[in-house]
């Protein structure tokens, strides 16, 4: 196999929740060595958050925090104490990435801001992600991604348009602001390799967010339009929506654009009656008939299964069924695409991570390990990566300054192959 | 890519990306991926086919004028790259497509998989021929499988992706984000790998392919929900305006005075800062019910209100409290007060209320852009600070094919008879 695009790439992961650990990640499966700070004391919030295995709490047990860091290496840390804010900065000084996603001006305090570091280490690249960016009047305010999703637009514009907006589900623009933190970054690194600079980014997710709906703020700039629900509407396709299917809670998504694809619906249906109808022979007439239209199509799929309909009706006519999280497992593109990854957890034993959506044909993803337990690593990312001695790390372990996790990976110390 | 001495020459104001050269060949599905990399400076040519993009034709317009030159989503997306036209139906053009393929470090396409081999254009001969290009495509499915030759708009990729399933209100169907975001996501992922795969090059290793699929790029946005069948043994479902996780519900949508806002109800350390200073704040305008008062928030994180699922209920109780408070107010003002008290709530804001944010002012996120004949629009500007390689400013869209003599005389070399004679035979 390939050298894989970032092997010998170090990372200092010193965010948590959301989009600074998913940007880590992607180094981290594209073959960075990313060491991942955790503390139980302070424990990243997801390590909280469900699912967890069998449904049980625990800091170790929990696939949430899991699908964010698994390829990286995890290090147990008290950043409460001075030792820690030590080890931190040596990892810095190690680094030529780090990752941070703290309240604006908790680095500082450390002595971990870029204005420090950069003057030992000029080639470092730090990247800062927080909410609204690391300058302007509400650089400091905390949140989360389910909150940007909303102040950033997007619960506004999703919902039926005689009901109140509804929210998108999850931390929406956590995964839009991802994918931009990670090409600044990778543009930054790239720009290092050709002139030796470092740099400080800072993305903010609001900024990020906002380019997802770049046409609508666009359209009120120029137009005043304001964009609004829609319900499952499309301005020029009709019948376009989602249709009740057989079973509980299942449906199908139909969307026809152009008379041809309605010609190949009509012919699929085996041409009944209904849509021989004058009014839904043009599109402006089917947009004006809609929602009689979706009454007839409904009645059509009520009885009927939404994966079953999807063969019959693709390629000519565009429709899908509305899958569910247990769908997604038997989806037969993305079992052919080998997008779960599952792998061998310390305590969880075998979970499903989300896998990589591009397929690199040389240097493809790779999933080097599951996620970390709280301080999994850290005997092996202090004595064999800071060459730490190890009579000092049990110092540090005794002083409860570097955490060791009981099920402690391979025993930790020894014999562990570093990702990548 | 160009010599080094150049890309020095070049980069303080060009962005991190500035010696990279993008042949852009999307269609509207992809024109995010090269417009990220184009705010990054890199060198981005729009190939658009003779008469321009069909994107083009949709809308929203400029002034509701439907004009291919008017398209606003033309304009956001395509800002900051050049535009030739050229016709890769013919020999002609696919020759001239050969010789741009030379000076390119990284194409994007996102036809339908097939497509291009149907017009003669063998994509591994031509890999074979550019050992250090990097070819990326993003489609709904990806290039092979089952599913790879079906038809993936916004609402198919979104129910496919399992996005909507949980989205809208229990009582009716799913529904998904009125603006299409599936293929933003599948363009967004295609410009990392591409930089993932530009990088391995410039650290000395092949070029290669990128095969990006839009469905799975939209699954990555359900953020825990993939493991809950195999962890948990059930599907999480569409709660409305509601927020279930953990196995306990808690309103997420409030209306108030002007609209609606937002706000995380969670027990434990963060969601009882926020629900002590709700209560306080709203102590001034109405009596709180003593339960709430006396209720150890703090205490209730999801691991407690998993052993105690009875306590689930405080939360219930604690939004019916909150909808009636927050109706007393505005958006405006019940953010700034959240600013203040440092209460986790959102205001769900409009493209309007956006607009006049005054974060995204402050940070000057917002630049005008001149448009020739229209005067300077407001654009929704860079997305990162790089303290060294700053992003370049915003420019306008091309028109089309406004870039064919730069570059077919300039980069090519053929003189404006050639140009004529090529545009006359419907090359470009």
């Amino acid at each position: 196999m390939n050298k894989q695009p970032f092997s010998g790439l170090k990372v200092w992961d010193m965010s948590w929740v959301g989009v600074g650990p998913l940007t880590a990640r992607y180094l981290a499966d594209h073959g960075a060595t990313v060491v991942r700070l955790d503390s139980s004391k302070r424990p990243d919030i997801l390590r909280t958050a469900p699912p967890f295995q069998k449904g049980q709490p625990g800091l170790d047990n929990s696939m949430f925090y899991g699908d964010y860091n698994c390829s990286k290496l995890g290090l147990g840390l008290d950043m409460a104490q001075t030792q820690g804010q030590e080890i931190a900065r040596r990892l810095a000084l190690w680094a030529d990435v780090l990752i941070e996603s703290f309240t604006p001006g908790n680095l500082a305090k450390w002595g971990l801001d870029y204005e420090t570091l950069r003057h030992e280490h000029p080639s470092l690249v730090m990247l800062s992600t927080c909410m609204q960016g690391q300058t302007g009047p509400r650089a400091h305010y905390p949140g989360f991604g389910n909150l940007m999703a909303a102040h950033s637009g997007f619960y506004a514009v999703t919902g039926w348009p005689d009901g109140t907006p509804v929210p998108v589900y999850g931390a929406y623009t956590d995964f839009i602001a991802q994918r931009f933190t990670t090409c600044a970054l990778v543009a930054a690194l790239d720009h290092r390799r050709r002139t030796g600079q470092g740099q400080y980014i800072d993305v903010s997710q609001f900024e990020a967010a906002s380019q997802f709906l770049g046409t609508e703020l666009l359209d009120y700039a120029v137009n005043e339009r304001v964009a609004d629900r829609a319900g499952n509407a499309a301005p020029s396709a009709a019948p376009h929506g989602v249709y009740p299917c057989r079973g509980e809670d299942r449906w199908v998504a139909i969307a026809v654009e152009g008379d041809a694809a309605w010609q190949a619906l009509k012919q699929k249906m085996g041409a009944p009656a209904w849509a021989e109808d004058d009014r839904f022979q043009t599109l402006s007439g089917r947009l004006t008939h809609q929602a009689l239209l979706d009454q007839h199509l409904g009645d059509w799929t009520r009885d009927q299964d939404g994966r079953a309909l999807m063969y019959l009706l693709q390629p000519e006519v565009a429709a899908a069924p509305v899958q569910s999280q247990s769908d997604l497992y038997e989806d037969p593109q993305v079992l052919y695409r080998g997008y779960f990854v599952e792998l061998e957890h310390s305590v969880m034993g075998r979970v499903p991570y989300n896998g990589s959506q591009a397929v690199l044909s040389q240097t493809p993803a790779l999933l080097s390990r599951a996620s970390p337990c709280v301080g999994e690593d850290s005997l092996y990312v202090l004595e064999q990566l800071l060459g730490m001695d190890p009579a000092e790390v049990d110092q540090l372990v005794a002083a409860g300054v570097v955490e060791v996790s009981a099920s402690g990976r391979k025993g930790g110390r020894t014999a562990h192959t570093a990702a990548g | 890519m160009s010599q080094p001495t150049r890309a020095a020459a070049a980069q303080s104001q060009a962005g991190p990306l500035a010696p990279y050269r993008v042949l852009d060949l999307t269609t509207e599905r992809g024109w995010m991926s090269g417009k990220i990399l184009a705010d990054l400076g890199a060198q981005v040519l729009k190939v658009e086919p003779v008469g321009g993009d069909p994107g083009r034709h949709r809308g929203p317009f400029y002034q509701d004028r439907a004009d291919p030159e008017h398209s606003l989503r033309w304009w956001f997306l395509n800002r900051g790259k050049r535009s030739i036209t050229l016709n890769l139906e013919t020999e002609d053009g696919r020759a001239l497509f050969r010789r741009l393929l030379s000076q390119t470090d990284l194409l994007l396409e996102s036809f339908a998989p097939g497509h291009l081999a149907r017009l003669g254009i063998d994509h591994a001969q031509l890999m074979a021929e550019h050992p250090r290009l990097v070819w990326t495509s993003i489609t709904p499915f990806g290039q092979l499988g089952p599913h790879a030759r079906f038809q993936g708009p916004d609402l198919i990729l979104t129910a496919l992706c399992g996005s909507i399933f949980l989205t809208g209100d229990p009582d009716r169907a799913p529904v998904r984000v009125s603006v299409p975001q599936a293929d933003l996501h599948g363009a967004a992922e295609g410009a990392l790998n591409s930089l993932f795969a530009l990088y391995h090059v410039s650290g000395g290793g092949s070029g290669q392919h990128v095969d990006v699929a839009a469905q799975l790029s939209a699954t990555r946005a359900l953020m825990n929900a993939t493991p809950f069948p195999k962890l948990e043994n059930k599907n999480l479902v569409r709660q409305g305006i509601w927020a279930e996780s953990g196995g306990f519900k808690r309103r997420a949508i409030y209306g108030c005075k002007d609209g609606h806002v937002c706000i995380m109800l969670t027990g434990g350390v963060l969601g009882a800062q926020t629900i002590g200073a709700l209560l306080e704040w709203a102590a001034a305008d109405m009596t709180v019910p003593a339960i709430l008062l006396d209720t150890d928030w703090k205490a209730l994180d999801f691991g407690a209100l998993i052993r105690n699922p009875e306590k689930a209920e405080l939360f219930t109780l604690l939004s019916d409290f909150l909808l009636e408070f927050f109706m007393l107010h505005d958006k405006a003002t019940l953010y700034a007060g959240a600013l203040q008290r440092r209460v986790l709530l959102a205001p769900i804001s409009t493209v309007k209320d956006i607009s006049a944010d005054e974060q995204l002012i402050a940070r000057e996120f917002f630049q005008q852009v001149e448009h020739p004949g229209i005067g300077e629009v407001r654009y929704p500007g860079p997305w990162a600070k790089l303290s060294q390689t700053p992003l370049p400013a915003l420019s306008r869209a091309p028109t089309i094919g406004e870039h064919n003599e730069e570059v077919y005389c300039g980069r090519l070399g053929l003189d404006r008879q050639q140009l004529v004679r090529l545009a006359g035979a419907g090359v470009l």
